[in-house]
């Protein structure tokens, strides 16, 4: 009876040790600096991931599930006034609409809107703005040849299609093109020979396809979650309890913070870091690399990223009302981390909202500002990546499923 | 005591199931399509103190390799050719682990040394082909020396796995169990189990007692048949919860040198017709000594950095330290140019894998290295001479993210070494957060 009863005072002991988390520290890495405490008081602390209502990952998955399906009812209805619009100034304000929706569900690429090769997947991400996927030699080329008055046009090359392409073609207004004399435009000299009226009356059809294309995507989108029609929103909330795509709640889970992990890549290393010179840029700044060249909206296009982890992290509400992962963080009793990572992110929204004049112009004129808005972004990824993916015990995107011990 | 002789069957079967299991392994690899993802699309591969000479060989001849390993395995299985076959498996798969630190697994390690001993040992002088084809003289015993040599290296991984849980976050704090089993809820049958607030502790608990003293209770005859139905139950449940691969039944198959060594015969084996004893040879023994030597002191190098090992790594690998921490962390180079001033914020994104990245992000020799790596990339492309720092945001155990390495060093003109790292930042020394698991619905209670 000796070693049951010492394991058991062991475990008493154990037990009765268990201390309360005391005030972290940071290393600063300066020796006469005194540590600093890790929450910035220059930081407002949020209530945040304090909701009163008892959390369960169900309740999580379900508000993820209703925001997702409300996103895309929104883009919908945005699409649709786009394949509406006539005249250029109603189809470019229709266009920005349209892309500020499209923005902020890149933060939802999970289920349906996915790749196929994804749980659910059905791409009409992809179908819907293909970035950086986009070609303006192939969309001139298409537009010589017609395509986009072709019953295969749905089922063309995808870096001509969507409002990536549509930007370009009411956007732009010169009469060159970027396909080199190889190119078949340029070689049998069609370009040439299109008047600019036939030109802009080209592009305006061209446009209007697209349009329809990208209208019939948001729809199939809406049917998809549609609990009456594909009810992939029963997928997602039943997650783990009869979910026929994700078998367990962790999985599902998982999958959606793949999707927010968007903020880092491509908002932070692809959207703000290249234009910066920090990645596959030759010059000290390529001001070519940010994602609106033609409609110079690339400073709206943060926002609305930023706007659609906002409605997944905090909630779905319009200033983050609602069940999000910050309540996840608060149930697990990490509601200090979920306070910083609240802070990171309206840290960022502001810096983005305050940001003038725009980005493109200001990479040039005020480059200290876009490092600033660089670094808002990194502030929150560095806790999603180091912190929150540890107490939640998510895994990182692209991570291969592969052994561990 | 190493000379008596004993029954042979034990070695042979270990033979045969080695072999089939990493015949399995290799398969597994090839069929997952890892051979691309590990070896052939990084760009860049971390290194081994004094290995950095292994280089991948082309992509089609790592495929091949990978199915020789398996035609190699089955080899060895059937004992065919052994003491050609079992060797080169040893040196292939040890090659492949040398080729990039990032893809270090305990398991793989251990299969590199059971292999070691496989190809060392006479484990084909019974129930092999090359017996059958009379390519060598069966054996009916063996000398105890190598029963004791395989247990010894069993017992290592299980004491050093227990050993490595001796540590506050472990048994005090539960973590990291609380923070893997409180994403686990879901799971058929155990999940409600897992969501109660004692269940990481108790489990813990049950981790270290149980890797501590299993191999005891596998001594014993009165306590061994019990005890390794605890041993299946525990790794497949181990299997259960976490990707650990082949780890669970590389642990199953060696348990069993624990069992009377005639095991494997229907009839029990009868000493009366074994000689008294079988010499070994001293040198054998010279080498063998040398070896358990080695066993025992890699995993106590981490004495001599002292502080916590889960925060700088010094002395981690080749130690059975299996699951015992969870770590994450965003890492940012600042490369400075020394000439015109400019600095470059750079993502380790931009040289390497996922699968890599993470494993940088809880390892500082990791981070130096690729640092050199940087420093290397940006000389070449005309933009040095330059200095490499890094801000590295760690989190362990659910602990508040904090500065792992030093962000005033200068990076470029540290040199890796086996000694003391001062460059790497103090451990966080507050207890981590205490986790409450989370049910999946209000109706799971």
């Amino acid at each position: 009876m000796r070693a049951p009863a010492a394991i058991f005072a062991l475990l008493l002991l154990a037990i009765s040790c268990r201390q309360k988390l005391p005030q972290e520290v940071v290393y600063t890495g300066k020796k006469d600096a005194p540590p600093a405490p890790v929450l910035d008081a220059s930081i407002p602390l949020l209530d945040s991931g304090t909701s009163e209502v008892e959390f369960t990952k169900r309740a999580l998955l379900t508000a993820i599930a209703d925001c997702t399906l409300d996103q895309y009812r929104r883009l919908e209805t945005k699409t649709a006034t786009l394949a509406a619009a006539t005249g250029t100034v109603a189809v470019q304000r229709a266009w920005r609409e349209a892309m500020f929706a499209i923005e902020e569900a890149e933060l939802f690429r999970f289920g349906p809107a996915a790749r196929t090769t994804e749980p659910g997947g059905q791409g009409h991400r992809d179908q819907l703005y293909s970035w950086p996927l986009v070609s303006r030699c192939t969309i001139e080329e298409q537009l010589v040849a017609g395509t986009y008055a072709t019953p295969e046009f749905p089922d063309s090359r995808i870096n001509a299609r969507g409002l990536g392409a549509h930007e370009y073609l009411i956007f732009y207004s010169g009469s060159d093109n970027a396909c080199s004399g190889f190119s078949r435009i340029n070689a049998e000299g069609s370009w040439a020979a299109l008047s600019p009226q036939e030109l802009a009356a080209k592009k305006a059809d061209y446009a209007a396809a697209i349009a329809r294309d990208v209208h019939s995507h948001a729809q199939a989108l809406v049917r998809a979650w549609d609990p009456a029609a594909g009810n992939f929103h029963r997928e997602l909330s039943t997650a783990g309890a009869g979910s026929t795509t994700w078998s367990s709640d962790q999985v599902a889970l998982n999958a959606i913070s793949d999707a927010i992990f968007y903020i880092e890549n491509p908002l932070k290393d692809l959207k703000l870091a290249r234009p910066l010179g920090l990645s596959e840029c030759a010059n000290d700044l390529c001001p070519e690399a940010f994602e609106s060249k033609y409609a110079n909206a690339s400073l709206q296009h943060l926002r609305a990223n930023l706007r659609g982890f906002q409605r997944i992290y905090q909630g779905c509400g319009e200033n983050g009302e609602g069940i999000g992962f910050d309540d996840w963080l608060g149930a697990v009793g990490a509601g200090e981390l979920a306070q910083r990572m609240t802070s990171a992110l309206l840290v960022a929204i502001a810096t983005a909202d305050n940001f003038q004049p725009p980005i493109e112009t200001a990479l040039i004129t005020d480059t200290q500002q876009v490092w600033t808005l660089y670094n808002a972004v990194k502030g929150l990824t560095d806790l999603l990546k180091a912190d929150m993916v540890t107490v939640l015990n998510l895994e990182l995107p692209q991570i291969i499923e592969g052994d561990n011990d | 005591m190493f000379t008596r002789a004993v029954d042979i069957a034990w070695l042979a079967a270990f033979r045969v199931l080695f072999g089939l299991t990493m015949a399995f392994s290799a398969l597994r690899f090839i069929a997952y399509g890892w051979i691309d993802d590990f070896y052939i699309r990084p760009t860049f591969h971390f290194k081994y103190y004094g290995f950095e000479w292994v280089q991948p060989l082309a992509p089609a001849v790592m495929h091949t390799l990978f199915w020789a390993l398996a035609a190699l395995s089955l080899c060895i299985a059937a004992g065919f050719f052994f003491r050609i076959t079992a060797t080169l498996f040893f040196l292939a798969f040890t090659y492949l682990q040398l080729i990039d630190v990032a893809t270090y697994l305990n398991h793989y390690y251990l299969a590199c040394i059971l292999a070691l001993l496989l190809a060392v040992s006479p484990a084909h002088r019974a129930y092999s082909l090359d017996s059958y084809l009379g390519r060598v003289e069966p054996l009916e015993y063996l000398p105890q020396f190598w029963l004791s040599l395989f247990r010894f290296q069993v017992g290592v991984v299980y004491t050093f796995a227990g050993l490595a849980k001796l540590n506050t976050d472990w048994l005090l704090h539960a973590q990291p169990l609380g923070i893997w089993l409180s994403s686990r809820t879901d799971t058929p049958l155990l999940g409600p189990i897992f969501a109660e607030p004692w269940a990481p502790l108790v489990m813990s608990w049950a981790g270290f007692l149980f890797d501590l003293t299993i191999i005891w209770f596998l001594r014993s005859s009165r306590t061994r048949l019990p005890a390794y139905a605890a041993l299946i139950a525990f790794h497949v449940l181990t299997r259960v919860l976490f990707p650990i691969g082949m780890f669970p039944a590389i642990m199953i198959l060696s348990a069993l040198v624990f069992f009377p060594p005639d095991w494997p015969r229907f009839h029990r084996f009868s000493p009366s017709l074994a000689p008294a004893s079988i010499p070994v040879r001293r040198p054998l023994l010279a080498a063998a000594l040398l070896f358990a030597i080695i066993q025992v002191a890699l995993p106590l190098r981490h004495f001599a950095y002292g502080e916590n090992i889960l925060w700088h790594e010094q002395g981690m690998r080749f130690s059975w330290r299996v699951m015992v921490r969870e770590k994450n962390g965003a890492i940012t180079y600042y490369v400075r140019n020394k000439d015109t001033g400019r600095v470059w914020p750079v993502s380790p994104n931009y040289y390497l894998t996922a699968i890599q990245a993470r494993e940088l992000s809880s390892q500082p020799d990791l981070i130096l290295q690729l640092a050199h790596h940087i420093r290397d990339d940006f000389q070449k492309n005309n933009k040095g001479p330059v200095e490499v720092r890094v801000e590295a945001r760690v989190s362990l155990n659910g602990r508040p993210s904090r500065l792992m390495v030093d962000p005033t060093v200068d990076l470029a003109v540290l040199e890796d070494s086996i000694s003391k790292a001062h460059w790497i930042a103090p451990a966080p020394l507050g207890a981590p957060p205490q986790l409450t698991p989370i049910k999946l619905s209000l109706s799971d209670r």
